[in-house]
């Protein structure tokens, strides 16, 4: 029976790890590519067998990306995802602690927790025209605040639900053990509250700068010209402008990939709390 | 160190009456439980004396001052939660030391002191750890420490040991006698455990409905409970109680029910109405053989406990405990005869202690 069992066991644990090496090479690959074109010559990208590793390594793409702007726009890019994530983590961490920590009613509480989610799922596109008309009179569009505007609110909301989950997890009495220690409610959410749900605040940061990072809908309405375009927008039109360099497109992907990819790598362990908020510990 | 004067609180959380004109003075080194079943309002009580909740009437004194609507930072009281609330990204040292840091205390005279508390509950070693890094036993010392470093005028513990193990709880119940009898200070311990109301307390409260039921020194409580309400909640297992009515027969009064016939204590006040007759499980003795005075009984359960044996017995279809130091020579479905030492007799409609 156990010799069986293990080499079933056994048989079990290689499907497992079979299965998880097609995930990892599904979502690998793609990221893979997109490098190694970037880095092969247009007579190279021309061959019908393409190759896995550029024979001759070359920057081509990149100097061409840097003629056309995206060190521009990525530094738009990154103006725009830093403001969003600032703005909406400074309404939503006290957002959340209100909503949770303030003794509303809860037929108040409730309703509002509600609302507040709607911006969730309500879809951009159906206000997208009618916003871009306001902004258009206000004379602000065509502007990186704008687009850090447009974008507070979904994420916000993002951040609110996520963070209130937090708080519930945090046990009342730590806040009130600090209130007893000394502290007032202020400085006990400061010094108590706030470092202790840190790794979960750094968690959503990251998610809220790439949502906001790989934005394209309210960037491609709002930023007429390259002062307010951002690389989702960037690369997009180098497909259709000249003819089809995969070279270029490729640079210019590679370009917005590294700081998603950074974050991701860094801050993985916060991450990996991150998408699993409010599940059973 | 002070004394702790509540004085007719009142406390609602929207229709439900949490605490309702409680009054209560602890002496200034006196150990006080609060007991009492979960929604008694023992809890709101203490959480009122911290000053995280605020009573809708009266007034709570700690020392002479009103600290009524004082914060909870400026009442110098420290609280020992039931989870402990230890905060989850410093070390022992730093949690240790969270108050005195408030306080403004600079960190060489802070680590001295903390080493001093860490030393007394045995942590020394743990100072550097994180509370995740604790067992649930380190980590109720750690709660202890912070409460004791910063020499508060009075101890507040709400179930302090409800969450440690059994045998860990009985190590801690002790070490908490140690040490309120070495510091002295004046303790408000928030319990539903009566064995840990009745082994640390110099005085309980008993408390139902958010009123206070009894207020004395544990033997008294136990010996002389002012109500049924006491008498059926302290004590384990729990006193038997009959239902009937006194008589007077040739001069002496009777407590007469369907299958009892005790000859009692007359009350001062002797009801109109029915009463209770209620006798602890170690005063009702279990005989082998009739005689005079003695019910016949039938076991029907045993429980040795080693030390002692619980006879569970049925008198008609009444179920009535007795606990015997030696059973065992008892047998289920033998028939005994139970002879009562010592009763208390209750006025049934109202619950009060006639004897």
């Amino acid at each position: 029976m156990q010799p069986n069992a293990s080499a079933s066991n056994a048989g079990k644990r290689a499907l497992v790890y079979l299965v998880l090496a097609l995930a990892l090479i599904w979502t690998l690959f793609p990221i893979y590519w997109v490098v190694v074109t970037s880095l092969k010559s247009n007579a190279e990208l021309a061959a019908s067998t393409p190759s896995l590793l550029p024979l001759q390594p070359v920057l081509d793409g990149y100097r061409t990306v840097i003629e056309r702007g995206i060190p521009r726009m990525a530094l738009n890019s990154v103006i725009v995802a830093v403001g969003t994530t600032i703005v909406s983590l400074a309404l939503a961490v006290p957002g959340s602690y209100g909503l949770t920590r303030l003794g509303l009613p809860r037929r108040i509480g409730t309703p509002l927790a509600l609302a507040i989610g709607f911006a969730l799922i309500f879809p951009a596109i159906a206000i997208v025209v009618p916003m871009f008309q306001l902004a258009v009179r206000l004379g602000i569009y065509d502007q990186l605040g704008t687009l850090i505007l447009l974008n507070v609110p979904f994420n916000a909301a993002f951040a609110l639900w996520v963070l209130r989950t937090v708080w519930m997890d945090i046990p009342r009495n730590i806040e009130e053990a600090a209130l007893l220690d000394g502290d007032t409610r202020f400085t006990a959410f400061r010094r108590v509250l706030l470092p202790a749900m840190l790794p979960s605040l750094i968690a959503v940061a990251v998610l809220v700068f790439i949502f906001t990072w790989n934005e394209f809908l309210f960037a491609l309405i709002f930023s007429t010209s390259p002062r307010a375009m951002t690389l989702p927008i960037g690369i997009a039109a180098q497909v259709p402008q000249h003819e089809l360099s995969w070279q270029i497109v490729a640079a210019a992907g590679t370009v917005a990939l590294v700081p998603v990819v950074a974050a991701t790598v860094l801050l993985q362990r916060y991450l990996v709390r991150g998408l699993t908020f409010g599940m059973a510990k | 160190m002070a004394d702790v004067r509540i004085e007719r609180i009142t406390k609602q959380f929207g229709q439900a009456i949490a605490v309702n004109d409680l009054s209560l003075h602890v002496r200034d080194h006196e150990f006080v439980s609060l007991l009492g079943p979960s929604g008694c309002g023992k809890t709101t009580t203490m959480r009122c004396v911290a000053g995280l909740e605020r009573p809708d009437a009266g007034q709570i004194f700690i020392g002479e001052r009103d600290v009524t609507t004082l914060l909870p930072r400026d009442r110098d009281v420290a609280l020992v939660f039931q989870s402990y609330a230890l905060y989850p990204h410093m070390t022992t040292r730093n949690n240790i030391g969270y108050p005195l840091r408030l306080r403004g205390m600079d960190k060489p005279k802070r680590d001295a002191a903390v080493e001093e508390t860490a030393m007394m509950f045995g942590i020394d070693e743990l100072l550097e750890r994180f509370p995740r890094q604790l067992s649930g036993g380190q980590q109720q010392r750690v709660a202890l420490s912070r409460a004791v470093v910063r020499q508060p005028r009075a101890f507040l513990m709400d179930e302090p040991l409800s969450n440690i193990d059994a045998l860990l709880r009985v190590t801690m119940r002790a070490e908490l006698k140690r040490l309120q009898q070495q510091l002295g200070i004046t303790t408000i311990f928030v319990t539903h455990d009566q064995v840990e109301a009745l082994t640390l307390s110099d005085r309980i409260v008993v408390m139902e409905f958010g009123t206070v039921q009894q207020v004395g020194k544990p033997l008294e409580i136990y010996r002389q409970p002012a109500n049924l309400f006491v008498a059926r909640f302290v004590g384990s297992p729990p006193m038997n109680f009959f239902e009937g009515e006194l008589r007077s027969e040739a001069g002496e009064t009777v407590f007469v029910s369907d299958m009892l016939r005790v000859p009692v204590v007359a009350p001062r006040h002797a009801p109109a109405n029915r009463v209770t007759l209620g006798v602890r499980p170690e005063s009702l003795t279990v005989e082998s053989a009739p005689s005079d005075g003695a019910t016949r009984a039938k076991i029907a359960l045993l429980e040795p406990l080693g030390y002692e044996t619980i006879v569970h017995a049925t008198i008609g279809s009444d179920v009535v405990r007795s606990r015997v130091a030696d059973g065992e020579d008892l047998a289920v479905d033998q028939d005994v005869w139970l002879r009562i030492g010592s009763e208390l007799l209750f006025d049934t409609q109202s619950g009060v202690l006639l004897s």
